[in-house]
């Protein structure tokens, strides 16, 4: 059974709270224009939404039908400008959730969370810590850290940075153009890390123990390596690229597939420890 | 929303509901795209017609089979009827595909030292030697080994005979066998370098 | 020795080690190379059966550019859409849009646009070169090739209605990032004439047209009244 909740914010910004019992790993929708959107995890079976609205221009509906919750503000009058539109989210979900978030500009972080998690923004700048799940994010030129994630993280970006700090990830698929791109964890076995872009610096840190095999081409720029590797243990040897700087080898036994690549950036392949 | 309700939603045009079924089937699809064809932008290409064909068709799905079952079989048919409007002389199982195999496949050489395989190649190193077969092989063998499907279905959906399958894929196990025997070669001569260069 | 190994690899190629007759099973029984061929092969065969249930996933370009596409054939609508009022769902802080005409034809050159991207990506790379150097040759260009070029490529955020009575630092966002991509293209652009037979140059160039058609795509997206939905 479907409920539907319209709330309008009052003209000052006082914080309307709303709580939807769910079952196991609800599907969260949040769409938003700008504001803060911070989402914890808690143990309950329940996911509380609350926000503020300053303008009080801008009105949040909120819908809960089976294990769906879905959260969207819509401007209630014409011509509302960014400012006046904006809301401020604060939402908690079970640790099991699958999440989607669409928004244009404030800060998304999220917390502790575990379960597949889509994120559309054009600049909103994204953290996420303790996540668990397949992370996939789209912006244009907003950045993402992602502090201790685990699973598997697809995110592409125009100008944005990516920052990959002390992940488990095993399937790694980033790209931004113009922005800088920092891994630095392990690379798990059997683990593929793809990491492009045009422009910027791609940087990665390795450990003396971690076992991958390594394709590093920039077009016009750089790569710079500190590693020492092998020639490719893994059956056919990689032709060296005749354009631009290539590095191709394995560390330790290669489990894990790394292939680094830019137009004109600098790559580095740097030691952790 | 379990598949069944994103089956139901999507046969009314719920665009939440496509997506789900895009997220719980795109991996497998495109993994098979990807293994056929050994090309991911062909690959994507691919992966997307499969499930335009399969959204267009989808109110036509009454449930007789399981849905995975009936995508799968849709996407391997969007696979092949690419690969035969585009290279049908060089993936047709009625010819030797192997442009270094001219008589009858890959054969052993009798008397040959054998490295067993067992405990000494990995994922990578099959993924590998797959993407270095001829596409007829992988093809077939990509079908049989890695999806599951029966000679007699890979013969209705390739339109050759089941004997032709059955040959084909023994010349693939033959030809990876080779490959990886190969690269276990290459890591052999690696270490007894590094050993050699470690211990002057 | 040799023509039993010989027909026993023949059975084999005919059916599983399991359903071998007896006398096949005799002869892996005494034959070393038959049997590590036949453990190969199974090796092989279970791996290769490990790999099938693993996914890879796609880009995500692929959804993007799917949906485009089942939204241009009507395959879906948004569930919301049905259930509230014009009135409501239609005001929003995203100007409204006031001529879908309009609309429905600039989304049908970014369709345009990506299809053509990927005719392009997997055109032999004379036909890149060429389709890369038309300016400079008077021999003629493929239609297709010049509504991408003329039509799409040089379209900038300003040629998108709507968009422009948007919130301001959405539309700057845009616009930046826009003249980042178009520059991307530019430098690929003459890489690729430089080094036609480079095929990363001709990959990068491939994504950047990519990215160009889905920044058109995102942006006419949340010009669209109701955008964010």
């Amino acid at each position: 059974m479907a409920g539907f909740i319209l709330a309008a914010s009052p003209a000052h910004a006082d914080r309307i709270e709303k709580h939807f019992p769910v079952q196991s790993k609800p599907k969260i929708t949040v769409r938003n224009s700008s504001g803060r959107i911070q989402v914890k995890a808690w143990t309950k079976n329940e996911v509380q939404v609350a926000w503020t609205n300053k303008s009080g221009k801008s009105v949040v509906e909120t819908e809960a039908a089976g294990n769906r919750v879905e959260v969207a503000t819509r401007a209630n009058e014409d011509d509302v400008s960014a400012d006046d539109s904006k809301t401020d989210f604060e939402i908690t979900v079970p640790v099991e959730s699958e999440l989607s978030v669409r928004t244009n500009s404030g800060n998304v972080t999220v917390d502790s969370v575990h379960g597949d998690m889509t994120f559309d923004t054009i600049g909103a700048n994204l953290q996420l810590s303790d996540v668990n799940g397949y992370m996939v994010v789209k912006t244009i030129d907003g950045s993402l850290v992602c502090n201790r994630c685990s699973g598997k993280l697809e995110a592409n970006s125009i100008s944005g940075n990516v920052q990959m700090i002390s992940p488990t990830l095993d399937s790694v698929r980033v790209q931004t153009s113009s922005g800088n791109i920092l891994f630095d964890g392990s690379f798990l076995s059997r683990g593929i890390y793809i990491m492009k872009n045009f422009s910027g610096t791609i940087e990665v840190h390795f450990s003396s123990s971690d076992s991958f095999d390594v394709n590093a081409t920039s077009l016009k720029g750089n790569v710079v390596n500190q590693a020492t590797f092998k020639p490719y243990t893994h059956g056919s040897s990689h032709p060296a690229s005749k354009w631009g700087q290539s590095l191709f080898g394995t560390m330790n036994e290669g489990h894990a597939k790394v292939e680094l690549s830019s137009f004109s950036g600098t790559i580095k392949i740097l030691k952790r420890d | 929303m379990t598949e069944a309700e994103a089956i139901r939603l999507a046969q009314q045009g719920d665009a939440g509901a496509f997506e789900r079924i895009y997220r719980l089937h795109s991996r497998r699809v495109y993994a098979l795209c990807l293994r056929m064809v050994g090309n991911t932008a062909e690959a994507e290409d691919l992966t997307q017609d499969a499930f335009l064909q399969l959204f267009r068709k989808i109110g036509t799905f009454r449930g007789e089979s399981a849905f995975s079952t009936w995508l799968h079989r849709l996407a391997v048919n969007v696979v092949l009827m690419k690969l035969r409007k585009k290279t049908l002389p060089e993936t047709s199982l009625e010819e030797s595909t192997d442009p270094e195999d001219e008589s009858s496949g890959p054969r052993r050489e009798i008397g040959a030292p054998d490295l067993l395989l067992t405990g000494s190649i990995d994922r990578v190193h099959l993924e590998r030697a797959i993407e270095q077969l001829p596409p007829g092989y992988r093809q077939v063998f990509v079908l049989h080994d890695v999806q599951g499907f029966e000679h007699n279905e890979i013969a209705g959906l390739m339109e050759c005979s089941i004997g032709n399958s059955k040959s084909q894929l023994h010349k693939a196990r033959m030809r990876l066998r080779e490959l990886l025997q190969e690269t276990l070669r290459d890591i052999a001569r690696q270490e007894r370098q590094a050993a050699k260069s470690s211990g002057s | 020795m040799n023509m039993q190994c010989e027909q026993f690899e023949q059975l084999l190629e005919q059916q599983d080690v399991g359903a071998l007759p007896k006398p096949a099973l005799a002869h892996l029984e005494a034959c070393e190379a038959c049997r590590a061929l036949s453990a190969d092969f199974d090796v092989i065969h279970k791996m290769a059966l490990e790999l099938g249930n693993e996914g890879m996933a796609p880009p995500e370009r692929v959804w993007i550019s799917l949906r485009n596409q089942l939204e241009a054939e009507r395959l879906i609508h948004e569930p919301q859409a049905d259930t509230q009022s014009a009135s409501h769902a239609r005001l929003g802080w995203w100007a409204v849009f006031q001529r879908p005409a309009i609309a429905g034809a600039f989304l049908g050159l970014v369709l345009a646009a990506a299809s053509t991207v990927s005719y392009l990506s997997n055109f032999p790379q004379t036909a890149v070169h060429s389709q890369l150097a038309f300016q400079q040759e008077t021999s003629p260009v493929p239609a297709a090739d010049s509504v991408f070029k003329e039509e799409v490529l040089t379209v900038g955020s300003d040629s998108i209605p709507g968009l422009q009575r948007q919130d301001l630092a959405v539309t700057a966002s845009i616009q930046r990032n826009l003249q980042i991509v178009d520059n991307f293209i530019a430098i690929c652009e003459k890489s690729v004439r430089e080094q036609p037979d480079n095929q990363m140059a001709r990959e990068y160039l491939y994504g950047a047209y990519q990215q160009k058609a889905e920044l058109l795509a995102t942006a006419m997206n949340r010009s669209m009244p109701g955008g964010l939905q």
